[in-house]
């Protein structure tokens, strides 16, 4: 019977679909995927906006199962969530207007597991004292319920918030302040949350401009945490502050320059109800960061856009158990040029330079490192005719990665990743549009001290690809979609001789097809039917040969549709099943369904 | 429309990044450069490059047992999410909101460093893996069921955890396998503790 539940409630959901309309939108989502199911439902309603009065009331139902693995002992398991609100609003004037707020939510895991239940009811009052001023003050009963073995809680009392906003215009500057207090207070947990925030923008003479702004939020929560049999009431206190002070001003030749310095500070703090500890104080962690950035932009010869960026920042991290602690420096610089060379051209180049630095104070923590990357890309784009168009794009990458410590440093390594990515677009007709693409690009990753020890780790990775997209929409909602790929790629060991040295390890190569056509069967019924097919061979290379290794073959088929019902609202599903060979593994298939309803009123 | 007033008189201050950069060019005295390093004192621990999937999961295994955070790290992409059991989720309400790359490297950070010796003992096994083509790369999702236990007793934690992980896998632009999404249920058996309530007992729950 219980797992009958769902399927009563969504015939109650498609009951009250098909009553006269009171409801604004229904909707209803079956998805399976292997042995995942998932339900959910939601109806929603909001009465027409009258002068005076609004209600609206929402409802949202979900399930989630995981049937057990075959052959396993255990039990399905099970996840229920019902959800239930009401409002009603009423203006009483032109600068006031009251709410009314009640709801309620269940959830239930494993059938009962655990059972947890909340109830609200809260009043509101809107107050807009001054043009750009809002002041809003809610209270009311709250009441929190946790079903779990033989650790049952029950909560009640207060919820409260108040909340102002005010953002005036000031000699010109655009403020905006908020503070808002909010949160609950009930018989053993307590909930609070506090935002302090400010914001100023103000424009200076000559098109210059500065901004500052500050955030101050505390989130504090008093839960029990942890297993049930291990439970402890703590104190959460997540405490973020932040400081931004920016400045922009013009330069010559259509140039601005952007100042900022900035400044943050992140805890998470514990305690217990009646006061500091230091056990569960060393969960505690904080992290502060400070920094300074500029940029440039601008157009110095005409048809050349320009921009460079360079920033600075500095933090600590600052964990309860110092072994982990952090000192963390990182600089950027980047830069970018773009340009349209003749109409049918256009270049961009960029590229950026960063160096990370971490720094851990105690001395057992070996993590001491540095991290330098560097960036360059190039993109290049023809339009040789309204038909064909190609762009070319030509990547470099180097990372180099430094941990100083003798205990860490044989990790020590530099990547340098080049790839070259030309694709063509063609467009013959507009209902007809195939973009060819290709691409080569090789990773080399070389160790530092690999020459220090016998099993050698530099290595390099190539790829090479193909891929053919062709999609031809010649009307209405009948599109034909094709899709060609083709990958293939080899690993090799390096080694350092007079030159560098590649061995062989493996090559792989990969194709895959897929072809989907969109068709509409009548004029509210659209059908997608699409398949698939990959092929995967791996190939070993030892003993001076190449050695088949195994084959991995998926084939796919699937359906997806649309049916627009009469009234707004509309019905997709979508069902799709996998079936894989791999070389020594049993056959494997994989279903997935899912279905959608949503009707709008 | 009002003048525009300059600040400085430079001209061409957009190349400044530019010659910038070319200061940053390697084997110039700059800010950029790394520190050096002394020769490595013990090896990487056990290691194989993720050319193939299934060989970042037992990356992560290794790393779990040898306690070496980089090759955890190594394991896990810089978008990772991670998403608790149900049951952990609410017994430790706040703890896994937005939980990502930094929260896991901090709390495996954590674990590793809460114990010496031959403390952490994981084992993944009975693992089904799909595969999804795409033209960029391939994703596979990874079902495995793990086996912990972490002898430490400096926070309160679960000694050991039991249950099944779904990981989704995906190959960058190295040829190198990461996990992306980390899926974690406990044991459908009763009593059992989760890879999720382990991480809530260092993360603070």
């Amino acid at each position: 019977m219980p797992k009958a539940k769902p399927i009563l409630v969504s015939l109650a959901f498609l009951l009250a679909w098909t009553l006269p309309a009171l409801a604004s939108e229904f909707g209803l989502t079956f998805d399976r995927d292997n042995r995942t199911y998932r339900w959910n439902n939601f109806l929603q309603y909001t009465s027409p906006a009258g002068p005076r009065l609004q209600a609206r009331v929402r409802g949202d139902l979900s399930k989630v199962l995981i049937k057990k693995a075959p052959g396993s002992t255990g039990s399905d398991r099970w996840q229920d969530h019902v959800d239930l609100s009401a409002g009603l609003d009423a203006r009483i004037n032109d600068w006031s207007s009251v709410g009314l707020v009640l709801s309620g939510e269940r959830t239930s895991l494993n059938r009962g597991e655990i059972i947890t239940r909340g109830g609200l009811l809260a009043s509101s009052l809107t107050v807009t004292p001054l043009p750009r001023a809002t002041l809003v003050g809610t209270l009311g009963g709250k009441l929190d319920q946790k079903e779990q073995s033989d650790l049952d809680s029950r909560e009640d009392g207060l919820s409260y918030g108040l909340s102002a906003t005010w953002e005036p215009v000031i000699s010109g500057a655009r403020t905006v302040l908020e503070a808002d207090l909010s949160g609950d207070r009930l018989s053993a947990g307590h909930n609070a949350s506090r935002t302090l925030a400010a914001s100023i923008d103000r424009p200076l003479p000559g098109g210059s401009r500065i901004t500052l702004s500050f955030d101050d939020r505390l989130d504090a929560r008093t839960n029990l945490f942890g297993p049930a049999d291990e439970t402890v009431l703590k104190r959460q206190d997540r405490i973020y502050r932040a400081a931004n002070l920016s400045v922009e001003a013009p330069l010559p030749l259509d140039h601005r320059l952007r100042l900022s310095v900035s400044s943050s500070d992140r805890r998470i703090e514990y305690s217990l109800p009646q006061g500091p500890d230091q056990e569960v104080a060393r969960q505690n962690s904080r992290k502060t960061t400070k920094g300074f950035s500029a940029g440039l932009q601008g157009r110095p010869l005409g048809k050349w856009s320009l921009s460079g960026d360079f920033s600075l920042e500095q933090g600590r991290h600052d964990f309860g158990r110092d072994i982990n602690d952090e000192d963390v420096e990182e600089i950027f610089l980047g830069a970018r040029v773009s340009t349209g060379l003749s109409p049918r051209d256009s270049v961009e180049v960029s590229g950026q330079v960063t160096r990370s630095s971490f720094d851990p104070p105690h001395p057992e923590n070996f993590n001491q490192r540095d991290s330098f990357t560097s960036a360059l890309k190039l993109t290049h784009s023809h339009r040789f005719s309204e038909v064909l168009r190609l762009t070319t794009e030509a990547v470099a990458n180097f990372t180099h990665l430094v941990y100083l410590r003798s205990q860490r440093s044989a990790n020590n390594n530099w990547t340098r990743n080049y790839g070259l990515y030309p694709s063509v677009r063609i467009r013959p007709w507009p209902s007809l549009t195939i973009d060819q693409g290709f691409g080569i690009a090789a990773n080399y990753t070389e160790y530092d001290f690999d020459d220090l020890f016998t099993d050698i780790r530099s290595n390099i990775f190539r790829q090479a690809r193909v891929s053919s997209d062709v999609r031809y929409h010649p009307g209405n909602e009948l599109e034909l979609s094709f899709n060609y790929t083709y990958r293939t790629e080899d690993f090799g060991r390096l080694i350092r001789e007079d030159r560098w040295v590649e061995i062989l390890s493996w090559d792989k190569s990969y194709q895959n097809f897929d072809l989907s056509v969109a068709y509409p069967v009548f004029s509210r019924l659209t059908i997608i039917p699409n398949a698939g097919y990959s092929h995967r061979r791996e190939y070993e290379h030892r003993q001076g040969g190449r050695h088949f290794k195994s084959r991995l073959i998926s084939k796919r088929i699937g359906l997806r549709g649309r049916v627009r019902l009469r009234s707004a609202g509309d019905i997709a599903f979508s069902m799709s099943r996998s079936v894989e060979n791999a070389t020594d593994i049993p056959e494997r298939t994989f279903d997935r369904l899912q279905l959608t309803i949503q009707q709008f009123f | 429309m009002r003048k525009s007033t300059s600040l400085l008189p430079l001209p061409l201050l957009s190349l400044l990044p530019c010659l910038l950069l070319l200061l940053a060019a390697p084997g110039c005295d700059n800010p950029f450069s790394t520190r050096s390093a002394e020769e490595p004192s013990v090896r990487r621990g056990t290691w194989e490059d993720p050319v193939f999937y299934d060989a970042v999961l037992r990356n992560l295994e290794h790393s779990y047992n040898e306690q070496i955070i980089d090759n955890f790290t190594d394991s896990i992409s810089e978008d990772f999410r991670f998403f608790p059991d149900p049951v952990d989720a609410a017994q430790n309400p706040g703890i896994f909101d937005d939980w990502g790359f930094e929260q896991e490297r901090d709390v495996t950070r954590s674990i590793f460093s809460s114990g010496s010796g031959s403390f952490i003992d994981l084992a993944l096994v009975d693992t089904t893996m799909e595969v999804t083509f795409y033209p960029s790369g391939d994703t596979v999702r990874a079902e495995v069921i793990y086996a912990l236990s972490v002898d430490q007793d400096t926070v309160s934690a679960p000694r050991h955890a039991a249950g099944r992980a779904i990981f989704f896998v995906s190959e960058g632009s190295d040829g190198f396998w990461k996990v992306y999404r980390w899926e974690d249920s406990k044991a459908d058996y009763p009593d059992s503790s989760s890879w999720g309530a382990l991480k809530a007992g260092f993360a603070g729950g």
